[in-house]
């Protein structure tokens, strides 16, 4: 049984910049690309399918309480299926960890430190992503509250771009249906179905009930943010949003005040690390707890710097330039939700079917 | 724990033993101020770079320089692209180009009229080159108006973008040009620039400015035409960029001009489409106050003010319909950016249109509604300078 | 194999020493022999070659035979002279009384204690009891007569206010006991003290209130004390060294405090004081960072003040960590941040530095440490012209020199400024420590090496605890009652609430609704 050390304030913190990190980035460009002036919407959409799997977390938490997806998938799906599946999400999960470290140093080598090996940033990262998961969650939870306010800082920074903003961008609204943005939603759908990263604190959470309210707040601010992000992209560039790598990063260089508070774009670079150290941290703490539990292992101490280097070379692996991440980020519409909220919702469904059936056969019995 | 010390400690040894990728000292960076754009022979592009110097800029120990010690250099390089012509450049130079303070860049007009679409495409792919950047035409040569240096400021760039700040002209970055490039008129303007004579007092000829004057007209990414200083203030009216502006006009009855300073204008434009004609209204709302008044009339009084007002609203349209008359009929290109508001009011009939915007565009109709009114007359009432009794009071 | 590798780093082996010279021989163990010739002559030979060891024999009553053994300087020869040594001469020849009867009805002295042992008088001679032997009787008396030199009450030095009291603690341990107990005078407040150091015997005492210190916090912290075994505790920075729960941190884990009004504060929010014999610093556990990053004249300003000023001190708190890093690394990998006007006039002035800014920063950021230093060591009126006038001329010749740049040397300034504004020394030395790490990290990686090392420190940080409480609690697991204390310095009618620190808790410690205004008492 797991020690209960966690607020569920913490756990609704620390899921705010692990979906959002990577998000912000990549996010506004991708959707601007199918739903052009209508971006804004499509995470709205999108979240629908966060609150499905907050939802999936909690049922299946319910059903199983103190146990994480690797020992009730066992219980539901039996012995040999349910090892499979855990290996495959095990795969999935190191797979997205590489991806995502791999992503966090493109962004920083590519418009920052141009000549630093690729090696050496992600390494760096990893390193203290590890010393984190190693403390346990206790330790990532504290560190994400005090990194969350600087994770969270920048967005208010923009807010300095007003003068230049032009809100008429926006029109013409849905003037080409609603099909573009559900096509443009199916990309957020991979970072919302991220939530359900929830059921692995949830064991750890001391209060439950109130885990679900924070949960749920945690989604809306994040829906909020991306939109917030997504809107000013627009605004700010128009019809130009979808051509830009990284919108936010020219959002960010184009603040200009008098003259003095100009070429902001490196403490975006620096607020936005703490971000991405979150979210390694959490996807880390997710492969190595998910290796333990499905090994039976007693401690973990001895696999998470193993796992760390795994992960480094998993971004490196497969991946070797920039395009190629985009196009493995289409493949992932696939493979993610599926991972993160199908196959979860399948668990439920056999899992609210066995309660049913036990709970009839135990009446029946009586 | 001592273990996790350890493999740290020799992990940021190996860091510094293998030395810092990235670092650049600041004496090591050579700060471009401006870069221009010339067509050279064979195709291929010239580009020329101006350095700012840092120890004649210095700081207040070194003792600044005297007007008479240039304060930047230029170099210039040929290549077939930006690119290749800047590495080359690099040759030239003993620093390494930083381009974070880089805010002016100029087309010189063979390569606007040639299109500038590949070299735009670096100002804008490029991660150093910075977009808030503002975008100029030269008048000529683009390359004259960096080998200046302006008496009063750092350097000839640094004029240029004061000058554009003051918003005495149109003002686009280079984000605004993709932006206009890329949306639905795929026109726009960009400011002309011209050399200011210099002063026959002055020792160098290079002793002056360069200043705007006019405004490029660009159609997709060829420049088609250029607007002269008045059409281009009535293209400011129309792209509802009056900030601070001064109007002098001519009262009707009477002689005498009035000047008003600063004028706001907010312009709203309202498309319509009945059928098959494209009708775009104006409307113009702007105030003003009094700073100069060569006419008898007494702006205190409500009857006279009404006649000024009236002479303001005939200026105003005046100005607006000499700009349509240039940029609509003759250069039959949509600067004033029409395309996007008949696509926000109108989609659909848009989506079937927009292919025929070059054919429809000239052909737009234009009501101009104008309302104007003139707030204050300044410190005094009566016209100044002369007695009383021979102003007109009603 | 990387255990192998383990192998090789670790090198650390828990030692076992053979205790050589004792500190209290074996014989010393023994009681006293009832025959005072013999006992005198053990204590002579235990007391061999210490001068200042004095044996005064005397007479009771013209019969009896007694002695008197003292260590001069270590008590009150007045007082020996005035009561003890006629009230016994005094005694009538005829009387037949034990000794203790004797001292009961003879001795005019407020004190006395029955030793029975060797060790025993042993310890009491050496806190400067004088010892009374008779003859025939196997036991003697510790008089309660002890009095040597020590320092007046001063302020402390340390920890200089605006507002507040002026008392500081003194290195002898009753007079510092007194001072705590004269502010909180409820017998709730409890103080057990232990001997620790085989040669010093040094007294120790654990001051808490009862019913508001955890029960298991007292027990942890006399369980830790008991634990040492060494030669002897010349400061309570001995006893912090053994008692932390992360020795390798560099940030402090108990708080030392000279003054006694920080010491009462911290007892009535629950903690539990640390008082060593021999020196004035008070250890108080346990605490967390904000606790070091607070001062008592926080809470005896107006909140407003103390407020803006708390905010003032995190500020350049955090700058005094940052700010050298930061420059190296914006002036060497992101100089695209700074106003042109500015970036021209820097350059200018590096021009004539033939070392790259990462260099600079190191020297003159080791040549400012170095003196503050040697501020800290030289007598009080060269000292402070050294600070000054050394920083401001070096500072200049050296820029002139063409050494350092002139906005190094403001950056260096103010790094130096801002350290001082940390109340606690220890907390302070810890952050300018680590300032130099963060400027390597800044020298080879920029900005991404600066928030490098932030995240490695905020690491350090969320896995110290103080005795069980995590350090950086009241904002890591963030408690709101808590939070008014640590953001803001929450006006005193609303810190109703104690803090938390482990285990069971008295919640309250002052009534609610105790805002002050006209309206409350009736006037209008």
């Amino acid at each position: 049984m797991e020690k209960r050390n966690l607020s569920a304030f913490q756990m609704g913190v620390l899921m705010y910049p692990t979906v959002l990190a990577t998000g912000f980035l990549a996010l506004p460009t991708i959707t601007a690309q199918s739903a052009k002036n209508d971006l804004w919407l499509t995470c709205i959409f999108a979240s629908f399918i966060g609150l499905l799997t907050i939802y999936m977390a909690f049922r299946l938490h319910e059903l199983y309480p103190g146990q994480t997806l690797v020992q009730y998938s066992e219980r539901i799906l039996g012995k040999l299926l349910g090892k499979l599946y855990i290996f495959v999400f095990l795969f999935y999960i190191l797979n997205t960890s590489g991806t995502i470290t791999r992503q966090y140093a493109e962004f920083v080598k590519g418009n920052f430190l141009f000549k630093t090996p690729i090696t050496i940033i992600m390494s760096f990262m990893i390193l203290l992503c590890a010393i984190a998961v190693r403390g346990g969650v206790e330790m990532l939870a504290r560190c994400a509250i005090i990194f969350t306010p600087i994770f969270i800082l920048p967005l208010f920074i923009l807010l300095l771009l007003i003068p230049d903003l032009d809100a008429k961008q926006i029109f013409p609204v849905l003037s080409h249906g609603l099909i573009p943005v559900f096509k443009g939603s199916a990309q957020p759908i991979v970072w919302m179905s991220e939530f359900f990263l929830i059921s692995f604190f949830l064991p750890h959470v001391s209060d439950p009930e109130k885990g679900k309210k924070w949960s749920y707040i945690s989604l809306c601010s994040v829906t909020l943010s991306l939109t917030y992000v997504n809107l000013l992209s627009l605004f700010l560039l128009g019809p130009d949003t979808g051509n830009k790598i990284y919108p936010i990063l020219v959002a960010f260089r184009y603040i200009s005040i008098g003259n003095i508070f100009e070429n902001m774009e490196a403490l975006l670079l620096a607020m936005w690390i703490v971000g991405n150290f979150i979210k390694i941290s959490a996807f880390l703490y997710v492969a190595v707890h998910s290796l333990r539990q499905w090994l039976h292992l007693s401690d973990d101490r001895h696999i998470t710097f193993p796992l760390g280097i795994l992960v480094v070379v998993l971004g490196i692996w497969d991946l070797p330039d920039s395009s190629k991440i985009g196009e493995n980020l289409k493949l992932g519409l696939i493979l993610i939700p599926s991972c993160l909220a199908l196959i979860p919702l399948i668990l439920l469904i056999i899992a609210v079917l066995r309660k049913q059936r036990t709970t009839d056969e135990g009446e029946s019995s009586l | 724990m001592s273990m996790i010390v350890k493999i740290t400690i020799s992990l940021v040894t190996i860091l510094l033993l293998s030395g810092c990728w990235d670092r650049t000292e600041l004496n090591d960076l050579a700060m471009i101020t401006a870069l221009a754009f010339d067509k050279a022979e064979n195709n291929q592009i010239q580009t020329t770079v101006q350095i700012s110097i840092p120890q004649s800029q210095g700081g207040g120990m070194m003792g600044g320089g005297s007007g008479s010690t240039p304060k930047t250099v230029t170099q210039s390089e040929k290549g077939y692209d930006v690119t290749d012509a800047l590495s080359k450049l690099q040759r030239k130079v003993s620093r390494k180009l930083f381009w974070g303070q880089c805010k002016v860049f100029i087309f010189g007009e063979e390569v606007a009229k040639a299109g500038i679409r590949e070299h735009f495409d670096f100002l804008l792919r490029h991660p150093k080159t910075r977009e808030r950047a503002y975008l100029f035409v030269a008048s000529g040569k683009a390359s004259e108006a960096l080998d200046l240096s302006p008496p009063s400021e750092r350097s000839s760039a640094e004029v240029l973008r004061k000058l554009t700040e003051l918003k005495i002209g149109v003002r686009v970055t280079v984000e605004q040009f993709s932006m206009m490039l890329k949306g639905d008129s795929q026109a726009a303007a960009l400011p002309l620039v011209n050399i200011l004579p210099p002063p026959p007092s002055a020792s160098n000829p290079n002793q002056t400015i360069p200043f705007i004057f006019g405004t490029a007209v660009f159609k997709k990414d060829k420049m088609v035409g250029d607007i002269s200083e008045k059409d281009t203030r009535g293209v400011l009216w129309l792209k509802n960029e009056i900030k601070e502006y001064t109007i002098t006009f001519k009262n009707e009855k009477g002689e005498g001009l009035v000047s008003l300073n600063p004028v706001k204008a907010d312009v709203k434009l309202l498309p319509k489409i009945k059928g098959d004609k494209w009708v775009m209204t104006v409307k113009v709302k702007t105030v003003g106050d009094i700073v100069q008044n060569a006419t008898l009339l007494n702006p205190m009084n409500q009857d006279l003010l009404r006649i000024l007002n009236k002479a303001y609203v005939k200026d105003v349209t005046t100005r607006i319909q000499t700009a349509l008359r240039k940029v609509q009929h003759e250069l039959k290109t949509d600067i004033f950016n029409f395309a996007s508001e008949f696509h926000r009011k109108y989609p659909k009939h848009w989506e079937r249109s927009k292919d025929r915007w070059d054919e429809i565009f000239p052909k737009v109709e234009v009501n101009i509604k104008v309302n104007a009114r003139i707030l204050r007359p300044g410190l005094i009432n009566t016209p100044g300078g002369m007695p009383a009794e021979e102003t007109i009071r009603h | 194999m990387i255990r192998n590798f383990v192998k090789l780093l670790r090198k650390s082996q828990i030692k076992r020493h053979d205790v050589q010279n004792p500190a209290i021989e074996s014989d010393q163990q023994q009681m006293l022999f009832p025959d005072l010739q013999q006992n005198e002559q053990l204590f002579r030979s235990i007391y061999s070659h210490c001068s200042d060891v004095v044996f005064r024999s005397l007479v009771i009553g013209g019969k009896r035979k007694a002695l008197i053994i003292y260590i001069e300087g270590l008590t009150d020869v007045s007082g020996l002279d005035e009561y003890v040594i006629p009230s016994l001469m005094r005694v009538e020849t005829n009387v037949p009384l034990g000794i203790r009867q004797l001292i009961e009805q003879k001795l005019t002295i407020s004190n006395f204690t029955e030793v029975c042992s060797f060790a025993e008088s042993i310890e009491h001679l050496s806190t400067g009891y004088p010892v009374l032997l008779y003859d025939n009787e196997a036991r003697g008396f510790a008089l309660g007569l002890n009095k040597w030199e020590k320092r007046s009450i001063e302020e402390p030095s340390a920890e200089v206010g605006v507002r507040g009291p002026r008392e500081g603690f003194t290195e002898t341990l009753r007079v510092s006991t007194s001072q705590i107990r004269r502010i909180i005078k409820s017998p709730k407040l409890k103080m057990e003290s232990m001997k620790i150091g085989d040669y010093t015997q040094t007294n120790i005492a654990v001051a808490y209130i009862e019913g508001l210190a955890d029960a298991g916090l007292i027990t942890q912290i006399k369980n830790r004390l008991n634990r040492i075994q060494i030669d002897g505790i010349l400061e309570s920075g001995y006893i912090e060294e053994m008692i932390e729960d992360n020795p390798y941190s560099p940030f402090p884990q108990l708080l030392s405090t000279e003054r006694p009004d920080v010491v009462c504060a911290n007892l009535l929010e629950g903690r539990a004081a640390i008082l060593v014999d021999g020196t004035p610093f008070v250890l108080i556990a346990p605490i967390t960072f904000f606790s070091l990053m607070q001062s008592a004249e926080d809470y005896y300003q107006r909140f407003l003040i103390s407020t803006v000023i708390r905010w003032l001190r995190y500020a350049f708190g955090l700058i005094s960590l940052f700010l050298p890093a930061l420059y190296v690394a914006i002036t060497t990998f992101h100089q695209e941040m700074v106003p042109s006007s500015l970036l021209l006039s820097m350059a200018a002035s590096r021009e004539p530095v033939p070392f790259p800014a990462l260099v600079e920063v190191l020297i003159m950021e080791i040549t400012f440490e170095a003196l503050r230093e040697a501020g800290i060591r030289l007598p009080k009126q060269v000292g402070a012209a050294v600070s000054i006038v050394g920083a401001l001329v070096i500072g200049q010749a050296a820029v002139q020199a063409g050494l350092v740049s002139a906005p190094m040397l403001i950056v260096v300034a103010i790094t130096g400024i801002a350290s001082s504004l940390i109340p606690r020394y220890a907390a302070g030395i810890a952050l300018r420590m680590m300032r130099f790490p963060l400027i390597f990290l800044a020298g080879t990686l920029g900005l991404l090496g600066i928030m490098m090392g932030i995240i490695a420190i905020v690491l350090h940080l969320c896995s110290l605890r103080s005795f069980g409480v995590p350090y950086l609690s009241t904002v890591a697991t963030p408690k709101i009652n808590e939070l008014k204390d640590v953001l803001i310095r929450a006006p005193l009618w609303m810190m109703d609430t104690r803090p938390h620190l482990t285990g069971d808790f008295n919640e309250y410690r002052q009534s609610a609704g105790l805002k002050p205004g006209p309206e409350r008492d009736g006037e209008s």
